[in-house]
């Protein structure tokens, strides 16, 4: 089995480690997911009717309403949330949403998260250490 | 295509009112992540193109013209195909007075078809004023509803068994459809409240 090394910055410490759902389109929390089951519901989204329910959520970033961490913790909530998020840019939004969701989380990485992780990957998110441990599946 | 960037919008001719301003807003943040804008020679820190971009300069370029409005136009309308709409959604953000009058102008003397129901929201503060003014009593007389503090996205409710919704908001037919599990149409507010009188969308592009 393959394995790469990820280098990113800490947002949310703790380890989890699953498997990858990965997107190239930015979420939108408040009316882009139902929290209830953890699944995109965005019309036009390429994840739509996907749960990201105890998947390491690989994405652009966040859009949309600045509800965008509410949508999140309700998910936690309802144990549909993420169990760790990589991700590319850094806003507002992403950041409480990651704090609420109780996800590890890590940003800012020395290559493309997007390019290299594959839905279906085995990823272990370090977010204490900025690390995540990338399997590919084949 | 700008998520959440700054745009910064040149050759919009003429100052658009409050509400327009606050639709374009709500639009641009619900599909995308645009926090803040600037409109050359409109907004106060843009009054010319240099103003808006200080020392900085523009990473993307785009234009709209006629081809752009109309794919806008047909993405905003992309959940719609059923033209019976069971029910109008106006106020999506909250109406202002003048939106209240603007629809109040359309609907008086008239009725709200058998089949379709028309909601309207508003801050409960401009309800107040519109109770004063006669507003609320053309509303209700039409066979409409004036509601305050809550939407149908929000609040997750509609008229019972609808299926195709209409609404004068990109930002709402944009949730609605995703939320709800229903159809939306988007059109101006005219389009909207012509179909909530004959319960048949018939708005286009002009």
């Amino acid at each position: 089995m393959r394995k790469i090394v990820l280098r990113g910055r800490k947002v949310v410490g703790g380890c989890a480690e699953g498997e990858a759902l990965v997107t190239r389109e930015r979420i939108s929390g408040w009316g882009g997911i139902d929290p209830r089951s953890g699944t995109v519901i965005e019309t036009r989204h390429e994840l739509r009717g996907i749960s990201f329910a105890g998947k390491v959520l690989v994405f652009p970033g966040a859009k949309g309403s600045s509800g965008w961490s509410s949508q999140f913790h309700v998910a936690r909530l309802a144990g549909k949330a993420p169990i760790a998020m990589v991700f590319n840019e850094m806003t507002t939004k992403i950041a409480l949403g990651a704090v609420v969701a109780h996800a590890p989380s890590v940003t800012d990485f020395d290559q493309d998260p997007l390019t290299v992780i594959e839905t279906g990957d085995w990823v272990k998110v370090d977010g204490d250490n900025g690390v995540v441990e990338v399997t590919k599946k084949a | 295509m700008v998520q959440d960037r700054v745009p910064v919008i040149t050759g919009v001719t003429g100052a658009p009112d409050l509400a327009r301003l606050k639709h374009f807003g709500a639009a641009a943040a619900s599909s995308g992540g645009v926090e803040m804008y600037h409109l050359v020679g409109i907004t106060p820190e843009a009054p010319t193109l240099q103003a808006a971009f200080g020392a900085k300069q523009p990473v993307l370029r785009f234009s709209y013209g006629k081809a752009e409005r109309r794919q806008a136009y047909e993405r905003a309308n992309v959940t719609a195909k059923n033209p019976n709409v069971d029910f109008i959604m106006l106020g999506c953000p909250h109406y202002t007075l003048e939106q209240i009058g603007e629809v109040c102008r359309l609907l008086e003397g008239k009725r709200v078809h058998v089949n379709t129901e028309l909601w309207i929201f508003t801050p409960r503060q401009t309800k107040a004023l519109a109770d004063q003014k006669g507003y609320s009593r053309i509303i209700a007389d039409a066979g409409a509803h004036l509601m305050s503090d809550t939407c149908s996205a929000l609040g997750r409710v509609i008229p019972k068994g609808t299926k195709v919704a209409a609404a004068d908001s990109a930002k709402q037919s944009h949730y609605l459809p995703a939320i709800m599990g229903i159809e939306c149409w988007f059109g101006t507010t005219a389009d909207c409240v012509n179909a909530a009188l004959t319960g048949r969308w018939s708005g286009g592009l002009e």
